[in-house]
């Protein structure tokens, strides 16, 4: 299901999917994707493909850390895209991964944020654990 | 002062109220709040309370009952909750949330400066 890391990490983050999925009714599917756009662990419905969705996460994270940054916003915690069809919310997890929520488009955004934040933050701590194994080009966030 | 500031000042302002928050049901989130203390989280109440509001929404439009919700009441033991639908024309999607200390409240008195509040609001 889920390509490299190493297979505990990939357990651990996929334990954390497994309990957003249960306290989100309208949950949609959710993934986790290294800063580099590599795909960690992922919990998407079979229509989705979830390297292309991890790659574009990427981006967006890229995107996002800097617009805070030169915004005068400090650090990158979310971002929320709303369309027709639904919302995808990616969430900064540490500084080498994030976290993504797809859920419908009548969800509760305040609730999904309530659920959604604690597991980015517990995601972070797993991939944070061992030591030198996420590597990752240049982070350009700094202003 | 925005029409909202007012509105929440004017809510913490019924006697017994320990928390007042202006919340958007469509998305969960407080558009503003008042009160706030680590024993009554309002943006958790806004998101919680915001799923009893479409609950009952869901459940009068499965009944075919045509009608509006005046108000929400929770009792708690120790506290009153009181969820508000508003219904002005710019006001759609919001409800006002009063968490009340049932010692001091005035039920009657508080659901009365409520529905005068919500003429207040205006976004």
């Amino acid at each position: 299901m889920a390509t490299p890391p190493t297979a505990p990490d990939v357990r651990a983050v996929l334990a954390e999917l497994a309990l957003l999925r249960g306290r989100l009714p309208g949950l949609v599917g959710s993934l986790v994707a290294s800063a580099d756009g590599l795909l960690v662990a992922h919990d998407l419905p079979p229509d989705l493909e979830p390297h292309g969705l991890a790659a574009l996460t990427a981006s967006q994270l890229g995107l996002s850390h800097r617009l805070a940054a030169a915004g005068g916003g400090g650090a990158f915690h979310e971002v929320v895209v709303r369309g027709d069809g639904g919302h995808v919310v990616v969430y900064s997890a540490g500084r080498t991964a994030s976290l993504t929520v797809l859920a419908g488009p009548a969800t509760n955004v305040g609730r999904l944020h309530l659920e959604s934040r604690p597991v980015a933050r517990a995601i972070a701590g797993h991939l944070a654990a061992p030591r030198g194994r996420v590597h990752h080009p240049e982070r350009k966030d700094a202003p | 002062m925005s029409s909202m500031d007012a509105a929440l000042n004017d809510m913490m302002g019924i006697e017994g109220a320990i928390g007042a928050a202006v919340v958007d049901y469509t998305s969960g989130m407080a558009l503003g709040m008042l009160g706030s203390s680590k024993s009554l989280d309002l943006q958790v109440a806004a998101a919680g309370n915001t799923e009893v509001v479409r609950a009952k929404l869901r459940t009068m439009e499965q009944l075919g009952l045509k009608e509006d919700i005046e108000d929400i009441l929770i009792s708690l033991s120790g506290q009153y909750h009181v969820i508000r639908p508003l219904s002005g024309r710019n006001a759609g999607g919001l409800f006002l949330y009063l968490a009340l200390d049932r010692n001091r409240a005035n039920l009657a008195l508080a659901r009365h400066r409520l529905k005068s509040i919500e003429s207040v609001v205006e976004v």
